[in-house]
């Protein structure tokens, strides 16, 4: 699908303002396939989270948010056309689940913030069993599965207070397929049997260094 | 304490916080006019989980939860579908008009007493227009923004915003009397309360 122009202009304030709050370095842009459908599973520090995903992928990303960011008349016009899909986190959304296998099939990137909401403090949170679930279903079906590191972004803009410029980088990393380390049969027992263990490869792939230098009191 | 942007002071004791400039995230505490003081923010979590973060302060002395909070509550009867480029994208919650209040959580119940107008919006009314929810009815719980949403198994899509309370700290409160209660209904230990609540079972 060719982004709309709210799409690009958008992509295009992130990579300017962005940076503004620190250096931005991306690592490992190759793991991302040049074509076809992929799932994109980052971890969630900031409210920026999703400009910095899509300002830096070289692809359009359709990110999954949650519905009551929809609610304003002002949000429901511009979102859809920045990429956006609604989820309603208060119940088992099938339409989201539809709506992000119909965008894998249709050769879309796809991304899904796999704790479901920002990180309070920094660390990484339990992911949401129904993205689990997704992730498990896009590997048996041969969609890359990505995950996708983010670290600084919590500094600059915490859940809990404004932004501020940081001294380090930020950085965005796309780490390699899930599906390079754990294949999934397509029937739905054994999908349901490999989610343990796609949660640990997961968990393993998004967290480390999230937060610069905290370990320093 | 009442604070504004990255910084907040005590009127009583003239205590400041500020949120810190370098790597990595701390906040800058002075007590009155000594001298300014660094902490890391991961240092100071772990210390107040240490004395009983957020459900130290609201568990009282029979050992029963209790916190109270000025909030707005809202109900949501409708969802509407978000269509673009002819093809239906998903859907939204819309919800009504906010009323101004408290939120009490006491034990395995929470509680919404609506500010009167017959008060001038200075108390809080009773009887008939309260709203109460047994947790045992609960459905799914999250919290968003400056507000918690939950479901319960009437139905029932209900958001309550906080001005001057946390979020955070309400959805602590609630998932730990949430856990007491599927605990002692033996229900099992609960994993998740979004998108519904889902226990070890």
């Amino acid at each position: 699908m060719k982004p709309h122009w709210l799409y690009r202009m958008g992509r295009r304030v992130a990579r300017v303002t962005l940076p503004a709050l620190g250096s931005v370095e991306v690592r490992n842009l190759e793991a991302l396939p040049p074509e076809g459908g992929c799932l994109l599973l980052p971890n969630h520090q900031s409210a920026l989270d999703p400009f910095l995903v899509q300002g830096w992928s070289p692809r359009p990303v359709r990110s999954m948010a949650k519905s009551t960011q929809f609610t304003s008349a002002r949000m429901k016009w511009a979102l859809p056309r920045l990429g956006a899909f609604p989820v309603r986190r208060y119940r088992t959304d099938a339409q989201s689940v539809r709506m992000s296998l119909r965008l894998l099939r249709e050769g879309e990137m796809v991304c899904i913030y796999p704790e479901g909401e920002r990180s309070w403090d920094g660390d990484l949170s339990g992911f949401r069993n129904g993205t689990l679930r997704l992730a498990a279903f896009a590997i048996s079906r041969g969609f890359p599965v990505i995950p996708v590191r983010i670290s600084g972004m919590y500094d600059a803009w915490p859940r809990w207070g404004p932004p501020r410029r940081v001294g380090f980088p930020i950085v965005l990393e796309f780490r390699s397929a899930l599906n390079t380390e754990m294949s999934i049969p397509m029937d739905r027992e054994a999908r349901d049997r490999a989610i343990p263990e796609l949660e640990i490869l997961l968990r393993r792939e998004l967290s480390g260094d999230q937060r610069p230098g905290r370990e320093v009191s | 304490m009442r604070g504004k942007g990255g910084r907040a002071k005590c009127s009583a004791c003239h205590s400041e916080i500020a949120r810190g400039a370098r790597q990595p995230l701390h906040l800058r505490i002075r007590a009155g006019q000594a001298p300014w003081a660094e902490i890391a923010i991961s240092t100071l979590v772990s210390r107040m989980e240490e004395h009983g973060g957020a459900l130290g302060a609201a568990v009282r002395n029979n050992g029963i939860l209790e916190w109270r909070a000025a909030a707005t509550l809202k109900f949501s009867q409708v969802e509407h579908p978000i269509r673009w480029q002819d093809r239906l994208l998903g859907f939204f919650e819309h919800f009504g008009p906010g009323l101004p209040g408290k939120l009490l959580l006491v034990g395995s119940y929470i509680r919404f007493e609506p500010t009167t107008a017959a008060n001038g919006g200075g108390g809080t009314g009773g009887g008939t227009s309260d709203w109460s929810w047994d947790l045992r009815d609960f459905r799914s719980l999250q919290s968003a923004s400056d507000s918690i949403q939950f479901t319960t198994h009437r139905g029932d899509l209900v958001q309550v915003a906080f001005k001057d309370d946390s979020p955070r700290r309400w959805e602590i409160l609630l998932k730990h009397a949430l856990q007491e209660v599927w605990h002692r209904e033996g229900k099992g230990e609960i994993l998740e309360v979004q998108t519904r609540i889902r226990t070890g079972r």
